[in-house]
C-alpha cells in the first residue's frame, strides 16, 4: 500500500479529535491576540491571575454542561437550565435574608434547599417527557417560564443581597485552594464533571443512557428501563442546575431575577462543540469540558481585548457555527485527498 | 418485462423474471412473502433498477431512472399503505407535486377544481366527494378510490395494487373491484396483488406466479385452479433445508390464554382475538400465517412492549405473570428477537461487545464499576461459540453482515438466560450460509432445554425447524398441525383468508 502524504495524515489526525483541534487552535489563537503586560512583559492572557480567572469564568458554565450531556446523550434537550439556575439562587438568597422564608436560615440548609429547588424543577422535567411523552424541547420550554415567574414572584422581582449572611457561602463564593488561586467553584466544577464522567463510563446506568439515546425504540425492546433513564437525566440536571446556582449567588453574593439568562443555550452550545451529537447515542464528558474551555477561552481573550459584550454575542455565535461544521469540512478535505492520492 | 435479474446484498430477488402484461388486462400477480413480487413492481416503479433484463412499454424499451420516469411512462403504484395526506383536501391530494399554477407560480385553484371534478366524475363519485373534502373524513375503501384517481391524472397505463383489499370491508371491496373492471375496460393494465385467491378468481383473467424470485408459472385463470397455484408457490424442494430429529419436549414453560391485543388509534381494530397456545422445554413452535395475520402483535404483546393493550392471562413455568414491559418479560425469562433488526435490534452507535452486553449489564458490574475487560472476554467468548465473522470486539456492529448482527442479538438474549425464545423471522436478510447456521442454533437451543417461538414467513423453513405449527389468519388461530402432519399445502389454506379449501 501506498503511503499517504504527510497533509493527510495531518487531516486525518485533527479529523479523529476535532474537538481537541479546536481548542488547541483557540488556545493559540488566544496567545497570539493577547497583549504583554506594561510592566511584567508577560502575555495578559498566560497570566496565572487570567488563567485562574478563566477556570473561574467557565465552573458556572461547565456544570451546567456537565449535566446537559447526560440530557443530550438521551437525544434530548433541556432549555430550562438558564432559570432553574435562577431558581437556585433566589431560593438560596431568600433562605439567607432575614426577610423570606420565616426568617434567616443558615448556610446549608439554605444550600441543600437551593439544591433541592432544582432538582424537584428537573424531576418534574423528568417525569412529564418520560411519562406523558411531551416533547423535551416543549416541557423544558415552559419550565424555562415556570422557573424564571416562580422566584421572581416570591422575591417581589428584587434581587436579593446575601454579602455576609453566611460563612459557608461566602467561602463557596471567595474561597480557594490553600496554597494556590484555584477557587472552590472550580473544583465543584472538576468534581461533577469527574463524578458525571464516571457514571457515563463506569456504570451500567451510563451505558443504558447511552442505549437510550442510540435507539430508544431498541432499548426498550432490549429490555432497559428507559423511562427510568430519561427521569435520571434531567433529574440530574436539574440538580447541577441547582449546583450552579447556587455557584452564582454565592460569586455574586446575590441572588437577581436576571440570573443565568441565556445560559442554556451556552451550555448547549459547549456539549455540542466537544463533539456530543443532538440526535444522542454518542459523546463524552472529555469532550464537553474542551466544548466548555474553547467557550471559556473565547469569552475570556474577547473580554481581555476589551471587545463589546454586543460583540462578543455576535463572534461566538459565528464561532459556534463554524466549530460545529469544522467536522465536516475536514472530512470533506480527507476524502478528496484520498481520491486524488488513490487516482495518480 | 423481460429476464428481469436484481441481487440485493446477499439476496438474489429475482432470477430471469419475465411477465407480459396486456392493456385491458387484470393480471394476478402471486407467490409468497419474500417471493419477489415487491421487488418486480419497484422495477417497473423506478424505484430500483435491475441488474439485467429490459421492460418494454408498448413495444418501446424504457429505462427508468426513478419514479418520475416511471411515471412519465404511465406507470402508477398504489402502494400497501397509502401515500395520501390525510390533513390536505381530496383536491390537493390529487395535485400534489403537479399542481396547476398561473402567473407568478400562483396556484389556480379553479382550474384544480374543475380538473379534480372530472377525475371523480370518472369513477361517478362527483356526486358524493367534493374536492375540497378533507382526505381524513373519508373511509379507507374510499382513499383508496382517490389513490387511483391520482394515477388516472397522471394518464397512468399500467397500475399496480400492491394488497389493496387488505384493510377494506366486504362491500368496499366490491366497490374496488366494478373500479378496477371499469378501468380495465378503459383500456388500462392493471397488476394486482394479492394473497387472497379467492379475490384473484373473481378478478383476474391471468396469474403469473413467483417463488424464490424465479417465474413459477404463469397462464390464464380458467386453465389454473387453487390447488395448482398453491403448489406454485410453495413447491420447493424439502431438501435445501436443515431437518432435525424431531425434538424431546419437556415440561410446559409457557403458556398463553385468550391473547388479545387491541391496535389503531382508539383500539377499533383487534390485531390479535382470543389466541390460546403452550410452549413446552425443549419445543420449537412454530406461528405461520400471512402478513397482518397479528403474529409478531402476538408476540410483541405477550413480551409487554405493546403495554396495557394486551390482554390475557400469561403462565410461565405454570405460574401466572402479568408482564408490562419488555424489561419485566426479561427479568421473568422471555426474550425476543425482534423482526426489525435495524430499528428495534441493534444500537448503531454500539461496537459489537457493547451491543452484545446491553441486557445484561448487572452480569459484568463488580462493585458497583462497570468492568470492561469482563464484558470483553464474554464477547470474545461469543465470537468462538456464534462462529461470528467479525475483526474484533470493538468493531461497529453497522458494518458487520445482517447473519453475524442476529447472531449477535441471539448471543446478547442468551446472556440474559431466558426460558423461552420469540424468534420473529430470524433468517429475515440473511444469506444462505448464515441461514443455516441459525437453523443449527435453534435446533440447538432447543435440545439444551429452551422454549423456542419462531414466526417465519417462508413456510418451508418453519415446517423445517417446528415441532408444532400454528397458523394464525386475521388474528385468530385457524389450525396447529403436528410435526408429521404438516404441509405447505395444509398451512397456507389455514393462513388464507376466507378459509381456503382444498379441492384434492
Amino acid at each position: 500500500m501506498k503511503r499517504s502524504s504527510p497533509l493527510l495524515a495531518f487531516l486525518r489526525f485533527l479529523e479523529r479529535h476535532v474537538s481537541l483541534t479546536v481548542l488547541l487552535v483557540v488556545f493559540l489563537g488566544a496567545i497570539a491576540a493577547s497583549k504583554p503586560h506594561p510592566v511584567t512583559g508577560t502575555l495578559t492572557f498566560l497570566r496565572a491571575e487570567n488563567l485562574a480567572n478563566l477556570a473561574r469564568q467557565v465552573s458556572e458554565m461547565g456544570i451546567l454542561a456537565v449535566g446537559m450531556t447526560g440530557v443530550i446523550l438521551t437525544a434530548g434537550i433541556d432549555l430550562s437550565v438558564g432559570s432553574v439556575l435562577c431558581l437556585s439562587s433566589m431560593t438560596a438568597a431568600m433562605a439567607l435574608h432575614p426577610a423570606y422564608f420565616g426568617g434567616h436560615w443558615a448556610g446549608a440548609p439554605a444550600a441543600l434547599l437551593a439544591l433541592l429547588a432544582g432538582t424537584l424543577a428537573g424531576l418534574a422535567n423528568g417525569l412529564i417527557i418520560a411519562f406523558w411523552r411531551i416533547p423535551a424541547f416543549v416541557m423544558t420550554l415552559a419550565m424555562m417560564s415556570i422557573a424564571r415567574g416562580l422566584p421572581r414572584y416570591l422575591a417581589s422581582n428584587q434581587s436579593i443581597s446575601i454579602d455576609g449572611l453566611s460563612p459557608l457561602i461566602d467561602y463557596l463564593g471567595e474561597g480557594t485552594i490553600p496554597g494556590t488561586g484555584i477557587k472552590i467553584v472550580v473544583v465543584i466544577f472538576l468534581l461533577s464533571a469527574l463524578s458525571m464522567g464516571f457514571l457515563l463510563g463506569w456504570t451500567r446506568t451510563g451505558r443504558h443512557i447511552y442505549a437510550v439515546g442510540g435507539n430508544e425504540e431498541g432499548a426498550r425492546f432490549a429490555g432497559l428501563p428507559t423511562r427510568r433513564i430519561l427521569v435520571l437525566v434531567y433529574t440530574l440536571m436539574g440538580f447541577f442546575a441547582g449546583l450552579a446556582g447556587l455557584a452564582h449567588a454565592a460569586q455574586n453574593g446575590q441572588g437577581a431575577p436576571t440570573d443565568g439568562e441565556t445560559y442554556e443555550l451556552i451550555a448547549i452550545a459547549a456539549v455540542v462543540i466537544g463533539g456530543t451529537s443532538l440526535f444522542g447515542g454518542k459523546g463524552s464528558i472529555l469532550g464537553t469540558i474542551v466544548g466548555t474551555l474553547i467557550i471559556g477561552i473565547l469569552n475570556n481573550i474577547m473580554g481581555l481585548r476589551g471587545i463589546s459584550k454586543e460583540m462578543q454575542l455576535i463572534l461566538l455565535g459565528i464561532i459556534i457555527v463554524a466549530a460545529v461544521k469544522l467536522p465536516d469540512l475536514l472530512h470533506w478535505f480527507v476524502f478528496r485527498l484520498e481520491k486524488r492520492e488513490k487516482s495518480p | 418485462m423481460e429476464g428481469i435479474s436484481k441481487a440485493f446484498p446477499g439476496v438474489q430477488a429475482l432470477e430471469g423474471v419475465s411477465f407480459r402484461l396486456r392493456a385491458g388486462e387484470i393480471h394476478a400477480l402471486v407467490g409468497e412473502n419474500g417471493a419477489g413480487k415487491s421487488t418486480l413492481m419497484k422495477i417497473l416503479g423506478g424505484i430500483h433498477r435491475p441488474d439485467e433484463g429490459i421492460i418494454r412499454i408498448e413495444g418501446k424499451a424504457c429505462s427508468f431512472q426513478g419514479p418520475r420516469d416511471a411515471e412519465a411512462a404511465g406507470v402508477a403504484l398504489i402502494h400497501q399503505e397509502l401515500s395520501l395526506f390525510p390533513e390536505l383536501s381530496v383536491k390537493d391530494n390529487l395535485f400534489l407535486g403537479r399542481e396547476i399554477t398561473g402567473p407568478l407560480g400562483i396556484l389556480d385553484k379553479g382550474a384544480m377544481r374543475k380538473k379534480a371534478e372530472a377525475l371523480l366524475a370518472r369513477l361517478d363519485l362527483d356526486k358524493e366527494i367534493s374536492p375540497e373534502t378533507r382526505l381524513g373524513d373519508l373511509s379507507l375503501g374510499r382513499r383508496q378510490e382517490i389513490e387511483i384517481l391520482k394515477a388516472l391524472g397522471l394518464e397512468a397505463r399500467i397500475l399496480v395494487m400492491d394488497e389493496p383489499t387488505s384493510a377494506l370491508s366486504d362491500t368496499e371491496v366490491e366497490r374496488l373491484f366494478a373500479v378496477v373492471r371499469r378501468l380495465a375496460d378503459q383500456g388500462v393494465g392493471v397488476i394486482y396483488i394479492s394473497h387472497r385467491l379467492d379475490e384473484i378468481f373473481r378478478l383476474c383473467r391471468r396469474v403469473t406466479v413467483l417463488r424464490d424470485g424465479k417465474l413459477a408459472g404463469s397462464g390464464p385463470m380458467e386453465e389454473m385452479d387453487r390447488a395448482g397455484i398453491i403448489r406454485m408457490m410453495v413447491g420447493r424442494e424439502a431438501g435445501e433445508y436443515f431437518r432435525p430429529t424431531p425434538h424431546r419436549p419437556g415440561r410446559e414453560v409457557l403458556r398463553v390464554e385468550g391473547a388479545c391485543l387491541e391496535g389503531g388509534t382508539g383500539g377499533r381494530r383487534r390485531l390479535v382475538e382470543d389466541v390460546s397456545f403452550s410452549v413446552r422445554a425443549g419445543e420449537v413452535v412454530g406461528l405461520a400465517g400471512l402478513l397482518g395475520a397479528g403474529r409478531t402483535e402476538l408476540l410483541e404483546g405477550i413480551f409487554g412492549a405493546r403495554g396495557g393493550r394486551f390482554r390475557g392471562k400469561v403462565f410461565l413455568e405454570g405460574k401466572p405473570v402479568t408482564i408490562s414491559s419488555p424489561r419485566e418479560a426479561r427479568a421473568r425469562g422471555l426474550a425476543l428477537v425482534t423482526e426489525d433488526r435495524a430499528r428495534l435490534g441493534i444500537f448503531p452507535d454500539f461496537d459489537v461487545t457493547r451491543n452484545l452486553t446491553i441486557s445484561s449489564l448487572s452480569r459484568f458490574v463488580r462493585g458497583g464499576i462497570l468492568r470492561k475487560s469482563l464484558e470483553r472476554r464474554a464477547a470474545l467468548d461469543a465470537v468462538e461459540d456464534w462462529n461470528l465473522r467479525v475483526p474484533s470486539p470493538e468493531t461497529s456492529i453497522t458494518a458487520l453482515s445482517g447473519g453475524n448482527q442476529q447472531k449477535i442479538i441471539l448471543a446478547r438474549w442468551m446472556l440474559t438466560e431466558p426460558k423461552v425464545i420469540f424468534l420473529d423471522e430470524p433468517t429475515r436478510g440473511i444469506d444462505v450460509g448464515a441461514k443455516a447456521e441459525i437453523y443449527n442454533r435453534i435446533d440447538h437451543l432447543a435440545r439444551r432445554g429452551l422454549g423456542i417461538v419462531v414466526v417465519s414467513s417462508e413456510l418451508p423453513e418453519l415446517l423445517a425447524l417446528a415441532d408444532r405449527v400454528l397458523v394464525l389468519c386475521e388474528g385468530r388461530l385457524t389450525a396447529a398441525f403436528d410435526r408429521e402432519e404438516a404441509s405447505p399445502e395444509k398451512v397456507m389454506a389455514a393462513a388464507a383468508p376466507g378459509g381456503l379449501e382444498m379441492e384434492t
